[in-house]
Parts: C-alpha cells; structure tokens; sequence
C-alpha cells in the first residue's frame, strides 16, 4: 500500500489547515502527529514510484529496514516530545507540523535533489524553532552557517547529476566504480551535511542554539532532527563508494568530533552545555561506525542517544530555566524522584552500562571496530570513562543536596508544579524502554530488526537496496 | 564560460559572507551566493544549439537542453527565496533588540 507518502503528506496538510484554524492549531499538531504514528503500524517495506514515473526518472520512497527502523523511531520521539511539552507547542504548531514532514521525507526519500528540499524544509523549521529563545544573533549565525552547507549539499548533487545524468542515489551507486572520480562532489555533499551532524570544524552553532533552548526546541533539535540527520547521513555514505584518502578524512573528522565533543562536555559549566557537548560527541561516534560500515550498532547508537537526550534535555530544561551553574541544582531530584530515576536511567544508557540500551550498542560498537583497528576501539573506551566520569557526576550532584555528612534538605518550592503529569508519563516510558531494551535486547532485535543483537554485526542486511533511501 | 562566471558568483558570495559585518549585507552576500549555484546548476543543462524544452509539432526533442536543471533552478529559488525572508525577519529582530546591524557592535550586547 501506498500509505508511505501519507507520512510526508499528512503533516503538510495539516500545517496548511492550522494556518487556516489558528484556535485549533495545537489539536491539528495532536491529530498530524497520531494519524502519522498510527500508519506506522499500516505501512510495508519496499521502494515506492511517486509521480507515475518509473525509478531512473520520478523519484522513489525507499523503506527498508533501516529507514523503518528510523521512521518509526522518529515519529515515535515526536509524539512523546510534544506531548511532555504540551505548554509551550501552541505557538508553533505550524513548525512543527512542517519538520515532521521534513524529517519524514528525509528519511524516505530516495532522490538527492528531493533530499535538499526536505533538508531545507527541515533547517527552515529549525530556524523557526531556535527564535524560541529570542537570542535572534545565535539564530541568525545557524541560519548563515545551514544556508551555506545546504548550498554545498546542492553543488554537490549537481556536480554528480553532471556526472551520471541522475539524481536517484540507488542508480548513482550502481554506477559508481573504483575509477570514477567523484571526491570533490561527495566532499561538498559531506560539508553540507556535516553543519547539521555537527561534525567538528561545522559545529560552531551548536553551543549558542542548544545552549538557550527550551526543553521543547532542545529535545527536537537534539533528539529528532539530529537523528534523523545522522540517518540521512549514514545512507549515503554508505550507497557511495569511498576512496581510502576521504574514508581517512571522515575518520579523522569524526574521531576529532568525538573526543572535542566529550572533552568539552567533561568541561561543561552548566547541565545544558554539557547536554549539548555530548550530542556532538554522539554524532561523531554514530558517524565513524557509519563511514567504516556498521550500520547495526550505528543504528544502537542513534536510537540510545535520541532516547536518551530527549528526557535528559527535557528534564533538564525545567530544572535550570536560566541555565544556572551546576552546583546550584545540588539535590534537585530531592523533589522529583520519579523524574530523577528517568535522567538516571538516560544518562545510564548514554554511558552504556549494562542493563540499558547503550550497553548492546556500545558492545556491538567495540566489537565491531576491533575488525577496522585497535586505535578506535581503544579511544571509544577511554572517551566512554570521560563521559561516565561527567554523567556520574552529574547524577551525583543532582541527588545528593549537600556535602557529605549534611542533613538533608528538600527544597519546598516547585514540588511537582514545575513538571505536567504528561511529561512525568512519557519520561517514564522512555526510560522503560531504554530498560527493557537493555535487559531483553533480543525481543527488540527479533520485532524490530529481525536479527538477534550481538550477532552479525557487519551490516550489509539493515540497507537492502544500496542506495535506495 | 558561464559556468566560471558562476564559480566566481559563487566565491564572491562566501568571500562577502567572510567580511562583512552588516547583518543585511550577510544576506545580500547568501543570495549572491545563491544566484551563482543556480547559474552553475543552469549551465550543467546547457548544449550548445540546443532549444527551449517546451513539445511543439515543429521541433525535435532530439534538439532539447536538459529540462531537469531548470525543474530544480525553480525549486532552489522558491527555497532561497525562503530562507531570505526567515532571516530577513530574524536581521529585523536583531536590529530591534541590538538596535545595530553591525555584528562588531552587537558581539559586546550578547551574553
């Protein structure tokens, strides 16, 4: 069934209609995001026509495993966003029902061109989003620094169109060869999307933009849209074939966005700017496994940071509104322990100690990289103790209110006010699935990906159609 | 010929973005830049002798310059034209809280 398009037509439609119903906007974001979710459950994999014009010349919706994997999981983290962050959608309903078919479209799209508009679809929403903070000089240098990589994305996709005279990446990987000489388009495509993988000399607007975030913009830009990137990304990387001069290059540029990542996260000053660090870590560990071809634990690793980062982002918004120092927030899960147990849980899973989600997706990652070399299994260790020894202390600092030795404290403002009933549900069951997943690995790896965890982690199964998107 | 014409469109985009300080001049400098991508993409579909794609009875489709480019020039406008009026709008508000346009000047008011 041709359902499928549905996922990128739907939020499009009704954006338009909360245009014409402005009273009605946030329920018309309520019923785009449920209608989208609930045809999750209708649609089935393979490559759809769009148009009536047959694959080298209309373009195609690719669902394989993996962007099944990716569809669900964004819609999913979609529908728990804005329900735990019901006060603050009103506003931009209309955003938000337009980066949802943005981010779908990335996903399913099989057409670099028809890739570009749902980039800018999606950058132009997130700029919308970033004005939440009214800090419009942090917004203004996201939009110069996306304009321009979206803008090379695109030289770099008609450099190709140039070359084979076709724009569907499944029909440009076929056409690839060890002799074709596509270094500098598959370059300027690489610098586009690594504004928005935030790898590390692209990353500049990332601190200001996350920074000033509120919960709601802060779980979209760092769980949604930044998944979905890491996706988009990873499928074409993987469609294309590399020479070993630009796979060295990315894996340099990866590892590098890694440890500045995490190094400056060990350094951060206050719980956001930690948050924020971490993700460009995660970014450049999630981009390494997918230049050197392990798609599977690359997969582990989006799902767990975008799991993660969403309750940790929208915990942390209310718990420092002003992005106050972290020694200010001693003992804050005092008063909201239900809350505090699901951060703990997230920031567990982000470490990836066993029982939680990150610890298959780390283990698959080690295991798979000894196979690359010993120098990257050994720097993703030594970065995983810096981002336990930050997470660790961070968790301690939040539950424990003073110095050891020190009567404890409660604080009497706030008590549950601060948090909605809906937020407080949806972390719960965020943070269950990251436990779950973490204890029976196999039922999600049978149910979701038809392949028990910890087995076969070269990946050449999760992508079926090479190219296909 | 065109397409160097383009490049150089292009460069002189990214060199305006580098130097500028001017909020509005930034702008001006992504569409330069803008309008050079949408000239090289022009000049991939280029064939010399070739004419218009539109199917008359007079004349052959053998003769055609690619259609395709011209298909995503019309879409990479629409979407430039876009991204011009988002940071319009935010350059407004810039200048509304700021009271400057010049980045020099406003890097000593943002915390």
């Amino acid at each position: 069934m041709k359902y499928i398009v549905l996922l990128i037509v739907l939020p499009l439609l009704f954006a338009f209609l909360s245009m014409l119903v402005k009273s009605h906007k946030d329920k018309l974001l309520y019923l785009g995001v449920i209608v989208n979710v609930g045809l999750l459950f209708f649609i089935e994999q393979g490559e759809y026509i769009i148009g009536g014009f047959s694959k080298p010349f209309g373009i195609t919706l690719v669902l394989d495993q993996y962007s099944m994997v990716a569809v669900v999981l964004i819609n999913v983290l979609f529908l728990f966003t804005i329900f735990s962050h019901y006060q603050s959608i009103q506003k931009y309903s209309t955003v938000l029902l337009t980066l949802l078919a943005g981010v779908n479209g990335l996903l399913l799209t099989g057409d670099l061109f028809n890739l570009f508009v749902f980039l800018e679809i999606t950058s132009i929403s997130a700029y919308i989003l970033t004005t939440q903070s009214k800090k419009y000089y942090d917004t203004f240098h996201y939009i110069i620094i996306g304009s321009i990589g979206s803008g090379l994305y695109l030289l770099g996709v008609i450099l190709l169109y140039g070359q084979f005279g076709n724009l569907n990446l499944s029909v440009i990987a076929q056409q690839l060869n060890h002799s074709s000489n596509v270094l500098l388009p598959l370059l300027l495509i690489f610098v586009g999307l690594a504004v928005e993988t935030k790898l590390f000399p692209m990353n500049g607007w990332v601190k200001n933009v996350y920074k000033n975030a509120n919960g709601l913009v802060g779980s979209i830009m760092a769980s949604i849209i930044a998944s979905t990137i890491l996706f988009t990304f990873g499928r074409i990387i993987n469609a294309v074939y590399i020479d070993t001069f630009f796979y060295n290059l990315i894996i340099i540029i990866a590892v590098l966005t890694l440890i500045t990542g995490e190094l400056a996260a060990f350094n951060g000053k206050t719980m956001k700017e930690i948050l924020l660090y971490s993700s460009i870590g995660q970014g450049g560990l999630a981009t390494l496994l997918m230049v050197t071809g392990f798609i599977f634990p690359a997969v582990l690793i989006i799902t767990n940071n975008g799991i993660s980062k969403l309750i940790m982002f929208s915990i942390a918004d209310n718990l420092s509104k002003e992005d106050v120092q972290l020694d200010n927030l001693k003992g804050k899960f005092h008063n909201h322990k239900t809350l505090g147990i699901a951060f703990t849980v997230a920031s567990f899973s982000l470490i990836g100690l066993p029982l939680f989600l990150g610890f298959y997706a780390k283990v698959n990652t080690i295991i798979g990289l000894f196979d690359v070399n010993l120098l990257l299994p050994a720097i993703i260790l030594i970065i995983t103790i810096v981002e336990g020894a930050y997470l660790m202390k961070l968790n301690i600092l939040l539950w424990h209110p003073g110095n050891e030795g020190e009567a404890v404290m409660p604080y009497d403002e706030e008590k549950s006010t601060s948090y909605s009933m809906s937020m407080i549900l949806a972390m719960c069951i965020l943070s269950l699935v990251l436990f779950t997943a973490g204890i029976l690995p196999e039922q999600y790896g049978d149910t979701i990906l038809d392949k028990p965890l910890l087995n076969d982690t070269h990946t050449e199964y999760l992508i079926d159609m090479k190219g296909g998107m | 010929m065109i397409n160097i014409a383009a490049v150089v469109l292009i460069l002189l985009g990214l060199y305006s973005l580098l130097t500028t300080q001017h909020i509005i001049k930034m702008i001006v400098g992504l569409n330069v830049f803008e309008v050079g991508l949408n000239l090289f993409i022009i000049t991939i579909g280029y064939r010399s002798n070739g004419i218009v794609p539109i199917l008359t009875r007079t004349n052959n489709v053998q003769d055609f310059v690619d259609p395709l480019p011209q298909a995503i020039v019309l879409t990479s406008i629409v979407i430039g034209f876009g991204l011009t009026a988002v940071a319009l709008v935010v350059a407004k508000k810039i200048h509304k809280t700021y009271g400057t346009y010049l980045i020099n000047e406003i890097g000593g008011k943002v915390e």
